[in-house]
């Protein structure tokens, strides 16, 4: 049973790497022709056309991490604030199930429902636009995440704030922000990543003139250029690669 | 006289930031819906007529509309059978050197993945010219590319379904694992053990319909997450069947305008039923926590 544990764990595993080396390999490449196994010849090449931003990668890689950012911030800052006041409120649990509509109806869909509005406040094909759609989107994951935290434990604290003098923004930031820090730090992750990801969202409400790097992914896999989908895609993946190692290791672990 | 300044402060902070989430989070989806309605009755858009039933009607004659959301959930019911499998496996077996130790990390790693850079991976590795055909050829096991099947772009969404499943196991694997623990379905197993059951026992009527009940609501989420999902089928998919996220976008931004208010039509079908999805979901929730 050990042995075919063994086994099973480095296919699995196989398969988890493979794809990261794949597409790693690729974005080294310039030929990989069939029937090749591997590909013809390294090169840096590639990479340096990123980062002297001659392949057109470096601005939509700019553009996505600033988006993300201000995504996950905006979504975190306001989800936690807000869902403050959705858990004290009777109509709670309707509110929370309001909240899982725009969060599980499919991105796209919910974009091309919106747009006329987008189109008519004059904020479709911005970068602000495509922001507002992100956090449409990532606020309600936001609130939802939140909602178990506003439990016995935070209400007493903030009740003993409260007695003891301290206003709003004191019980805010001296109690309830440091108390909700690795719940914060997920939920800044989750709305980084749900903007990171975005593909459906920005290609309608950001109507071709907001170049994120999934549309930028999208528009090289369409022009069949392998190697720099591949490296466009690598550049997606590596910050996620990085804030699941934090997560695991340091979030995770306080939660623990 | 202090604490009623308090009171009154703290009344109108929760009252604005109950505004600010009917803002956020309820008036662009009800606006949204409002608009869907009034171009799927006529009522709004550029070749608006007045009310009419025109357009729905035809939506529910011409059968594409259910074709695809058969399809769909075709395709979701199918990941998650084949992902839930391979997880209560791994679970059953393996769970300790799964998630401790070094391949931990490597179980989370997946979930960096994007399902657009999943798709483009899937058509690396799945297709035509892709590494397994390569592979396969150096095995003298095809000798050209048109011998290697189809994977992907196939009616069947093998594509589709293996890249829905892959990125669907670590999550659930991650997610059953927990509940694992926190049910002390161990402990259970154990005692089962002790009174005479054997594995396929324990395993038959403890562990499966132990994580079976408590996880039904988030493998029902993630039912509904693969039901419209749109970028997967959208480089592995095929023209006909599709995707209900697939074919609201094709009938949305058609050239021809008389198509846009079918769209609006089967957008708000899907909308229908993920509302019906969501109630079963908060339903079986409620129950579990009864």
């Amino acid at each position: 049973m050990k042995q075919l544990g063994k086994i099973i764990l480095l296919v699995g595993g196989s398969f988890i790497v493979l794809p990261f080396a794949l597409i790693t390999f690729l974005s080294f490449s310039k030929n990989w022709n069939y029937p090749a196994f591997m590909p013809g010849s390294l090169s840096l090449h590639n990479w340096g056309d990123f980062f002297s931003g001659n392949n057109g990668t470096l601005n939509p890689f700019l553009i996505s991490v600033t988006i993300a950012l201000i995504t996950g911030f905006s979504a975190t800052f306001i989800g936690f604030i807000i869902s403050r006041f959705v858990a004290q409120h009777h109509l709670r649990n309707t509110l929370i199930f309001s909240c899982y509509f725009p969060f599980v109806i499919s991105p796209v869909v919910y974009a091309l429902l919106l747009q006329y509005f987008f189109i008519r406040t004059g904020w479709s094909g911005t970068m602000g636009g495509v922001i507002l759609s992100h956090l449409i989107i990532a606020l309600p994951f936001s609130i939802i995440l939140f909602n178990g935290f506003w439990n016995t434990k935070a209400k007493g604290l903030e009740e003993i704030g409260t007695t003891l003098g301290s206003n709003t923004s004191q019980i805010f930031i001296k109690i309830l922000f440091p108390l909700a820090r690795p719940l914060l730090w997920i939920c800044f992750f989750q709305c980084f990543l749900i903007s990171w990801f975005e593909y459906g969202l920005t290609s309608v409400i950001g109507a071709g003139r907001v170049h994120t790097l999934p549309v930028q992914v999208y528009q090289l896999i369409g022009e069949a250029n392998t190697y720099q989908a591949s490296l466009s895609s690598l550049i997606i993946i590596i910050p996620p690669a990085i804030l699941l190692w934090m997560n695991t290791k340091f979030v995770f672990t306080k939660l623990d | 006289m202090i604490s009623e300044n308090m009171l009154l402060s703290n009344k109108i902070l929760v009252q604005l930031g109950i505004l600010l989430f009917l803002l956020l989070v309820v008036v662009p989806f009800v606006a949204a819906i409002v608009y869907a309605l009034l171009y799927a009755s006529g009522s709004a858009g550029s070749l608006s007529t007045g009310f009419t039933l025109k357009y729905l009607t035809k939506v529910f004659t011409d059968g594409e509309v259910f074709i695809s959301i058969g399809y769909s959930m075709y395709i979701a019911t199918t990941t998650l059978l084949l992902a839930a499998t391979v997880v209560f496996f791994l679970i059953i077996c393996f769970r300790s050197s799964l998630l401790k130790g070094r391949f931990s990390y490597l179980v989370y790693l997946p979930l960096a993945f994007p399902s657009l850079v999943a798709g483009f991976i899937t058509l690396l590795i799945l297709g035509k010219a892709g590494f397994f055909s390569r592979t396969l050829y150096h095995l003298h096991l095809i000798n050209q590319l048109e011998s290697f099947p189809g994977l992907v772009n196939d009616p069947f969404a093998i594509g589709i379904i293996i890249t829905h499943a892959l990125m669907a196991i670590p999550f659930l694997l991650i997610y059953f694992s927990s509940l694992y623990d926190s049910e002390n379905i161990r402990e259970l197993e154990m005692l089962a053990t002790n009174l005479g059951s054997d594995t396929w026992q324990t395993t038959r009527f403890i562990i499966l319909p132990m994580l079976l009940k408590k996880g039904f609501p988030t493998l029902l989420l993630y039912f509904i997450f693969v039901l419209g999902s749109y970028e997967v089928p959208l480089l592995l998919g095929v023209q006909s069947p599709q995707m209900i996220s697939l074919l609201i976008i094709r009938k949305l931004q058609r050239f021809n305008l008389l198509d846009i208010p079918q769209g609006y039509c089967i957008a708000l079908l899907y909308t229908f039923l993920l509302m019906v999805l969501l109630l079963l979901f908060f339903k079986s929730k409620k129950t579990i926590q009864s």
